[in-house]
């Protein structure tokens, strides 16, 4: 059985200095290198932050680190990562 | 108050009175005004260089980071390979570049590139000063990330119109600066966690033969003394990695040296024989433990580092603590000490089998083989020569590798190597940036033939602001290690690695204004390094047999087993990489 999941990690991006963007690049160049397959991303403006959610599929402990190094990165406010309902999974996979 | 005042006071009032650095039109409105204020700036040849010079200050001063200054464009983006080795090794620095004027960025303007991008996955932090009145916030942003918790480099981009904007100068406080500007960043790394380090400890004190291994992190949590008081309880020896080498005096007694790909053969036997393995402040590197799976195997490992990415990333710890290096080492002892009323007075049976085979190994390893000087009797030399707080820098290639087998290092924090990375050329601008940080400690340099090229242009900044430094270019015509892996591992089939029309170092030296001599024995050799331990700037070519190849070695991808270990030549008969 596949050790791989879908997963959605939600993350808040300060904004109130630039805009955000710096910051929704610096994360996006650190899910590049993450060892995870990248699905889709919505990013929402909310005043001082920009509200980003991720959905990828991956490994537990991969999508774990992955979170760890998005904490990391300086704009980023809080990390949560949620694992996809398996019938979402499933649509999300074929569509 | 113009922005290039404010950013020159903003430097001033966080201590940074040293930079490195080139001008050019994007920063020239800032050049303007440093006579006007207290900070030194030191013409480099190169970009690079300054990147590298002002790692290595950074290095030794740990809590001030060193400064490049860069203009746009090129300026810019031959800071990268420093950038990125100063975050590899996770060393403080602040990069501040000019840019093209706000009216004309994202048009492909003259001398534009977009170096916040570009750089934003090899620094800990980048940002564009988006509004004049930010440049205090911004300075005052990279020097708090560039120090605290995990360092590393940060990158401040400056329109080149602002230079001369007109501004009320503000100075926030650190709370102000935490709360407006950087609220996503914590300064402070947590408290070791005490469920954690009572496991760390159950495990240490039950442990038959338990070994330390530190990494460069200890360095930087100014956690020396502490791990030294930790082994002295559990009398348990320490082996480092090739950062870690900077972090602990090679001459105390549970001290066996660095382990990893050419890492010394007791280190390495007690490493991989440890039945518990206290990392602290390493990111368990592909080339200490050489394979992590097999590395993994029959031992427990207590995994302490401050960055909790860290933790699992390459081998996953049975007991992992996200803490600060010297804080979790100082509860640790002093749970086990004081709770647990522990203390070994014994050493542990592995550092006597380790040294058992360290005897075996050098023995082999020691014979006379090739011509000339050899290698390790010219680094004895050297050793003996320079005064224990001397400074050594390192390039990249087969002299870094006899150097950390070779040169023991008396003085935590006197070693700077690019070990992450692995950037030829960082050996000699980072011999400049530390003679910067430290003008009253002798500094040398010991660096290849191909990585000393590479930066070489930087002769005219020793001459120019008398930063004498030594160098000890390893000169054996080729790509030293190159080559040996082309021998070992690739049929011996040399493609590449041949340095021809090398220069004639001692006239190049000459040419810059420096003297430079040729030993040809070693009393000449001991002469030569006598001059740059009286601080002499000095360059000195070394004449290596190029034959002789750097071992012990194991080869990639094997792990650091006694029996994986290439003692000599022939042993690497079969192996494939």
């Amino acid at each position: 059985m596949s050790d791989i999941e879908t997963y959605v990690i939600k993350f808040s991006i300060y904004a109130a200095i630039d805009g955000g963007l710096d910051g929704l690049a610096r994360a996006i160049h650190v899910v590049r290198k993450a060892p995870i397959q990248f699905h889709d991303m919505a990013v929402i403006d909310a005043g001082k932050t920009k509200e980003v959610s991720l959905r990828i599929s991956g490994r537990k402990k991969d999508v774990e680190w992955l979170a760890k190094k998005l904490e990391k990165v300086v704009e980023v406010l809080e990390v949560k990562v949620q694992k996809m309902p398996s019938e979402v999974a499933v649509i999300a996979a074929h569509t | 108050m113009l922005v290039s005042d404010a950013l020159l006071e903003a430097l001033e009032r966080e201590g940074l009175k040293v930079a490195f650095g080139i001008p050019g039109s994007a920063n020239l409105g800032l050049y303007e005004k440093i006579p006007d204020h207290d900070v030194n700036v030191i013409l480099m040849r190169h970009e690079q260089g300054a990147a590298h010079a002002a790692d290595a200050y950074g290095r030794v001063k740990r809590k001030v980071p060193g400064v490049a200054f860069a203009t746009s464009g090129p300026g810019a983006t031959n800071l990268v390979t420093g950038l990125a080795t100063a975050y590899m090794d996770s060393a403080p620095m602040i990069a501040i570049t000019g840019q093209v004027p706000t009216a004309v960025m994202g048009r492909d303007a003259f001398q534009e590139t977009d170096v916040v991008g570009v750089t934003m996955p090899i620094t800990k932090h980048s940002l564009l000063v988006r509004k004049p009145e930010h440049i205090t916030w911004a300075v005052r942003a990279a020097k708090v990330i560039s120090v605290t918790n995990r360092p590393g480099p940060v990158l401040v981009d400056v329109p080149r119109d602002f230079w001369k904007k007109d501004i009320d100068f503000y100075w926030p406080s650190d709370e102000e600066l935490i709360r407006e500007w950087i609220p996503g960043y914590n300064p402070n790394p947590p408290k070791p966690n005490p469920s954690l380090i009572m496991k760390a400890a159950k495990l240490l004190i039950e442990a038959e033969n338990p070994v330390i291994l530190v990494g460069g992190g200890v360095w930087w949590s100014f956690a020396t003394d502490e791990v030294l008081k930790l082994a002295e309880v559990l009398m348990a020896p320490i082996v480092t990695t090739l950062m870690g080498k900077n972090a602990v005096p090679a001459d105390h007694p549970l001290v066996l040296g660095n382990a990893g790909m050419h890492g010394r053969p007791e280190a390495n036997y007690a490493l991989y024989n440890a039945d518990v393995v206290l990392a602290i402040g390493t990111r368990f590197s592909d080339r200490t433990v050489g394979n992590f799976e097999e590395f993994r195997k029959g031992k427990k490992i207590i995994h302490i580092d401050i960055d909790k990415s860290e933790i699992g990333k390459n081998i996953d710890p049975d007991v992992g603590i996200v803490a600060d290096a010297r804080e979790a080492v100082k509860v640790l002892r002093e749970y086990i000490v004081n709770a647990l009323k522990f203390r070994r007075d014994k050493e542990v049976p592995i550092i006597k089998k380790a040294k058992e085979f360290g005897e075996y190994a050098w023995e082999i390893l020691l014979k006379e083989r090739g011509r000339g000087m050899k290698p390790w009797k010219v680094l004895k030399i050297v050793r003996e020569e320079l005064p224990a707080d001397a400074i050594v820098t390192t390039g990249v290639g087969g002299h870094q590798m006899w150097a950390a087998l070779h040169y023991p290092v008396l003085k935590p924090g006197t070693y700077l190597t690019s070990g992450g990375l692995g950037t030829m050329g960082y050996g000699f601008p980072a011999a400049i940036g530390a003679k910067a940080a430290a003008p009253d400690k002798p500094v040398l340099d010991i660096d290849g033939d191909g990585s000393f090229l590479m930066t070489s242009q930087n002769l005219a900044t020793v001459k120019q602001y008398g930063l004498n430094v030594g160098v000890l270019i390893f000169d054996n015509g080729s790509l030293q290690l190159i080559r040996q892996w082309q021998d070992l591992f690739f049929g011996h089939r040399r493609v590449g690695e041949n340095l021809a029309y090398l220069p004639d170092f001692v006239k190049l030296a000459n040419s810059f204004g420096i003297e430079g001599v040729r030993p040809e024995n070693y009393d000449e050799m001991r002469k030569a390094i006598r001059r740059v331990a009286q601080g002499e700037a000095l360059v000195i070519d070394y004449i290596v047999d190029p034959d002789i190849m750097v071992l012990p070695m194991v080869a990639p991808g094997k792990v650091i087993s006694p029996e994986n270990l290439i003692l000599t030549p022939e042993q690497a008969a079969g192996i494939t990489v």
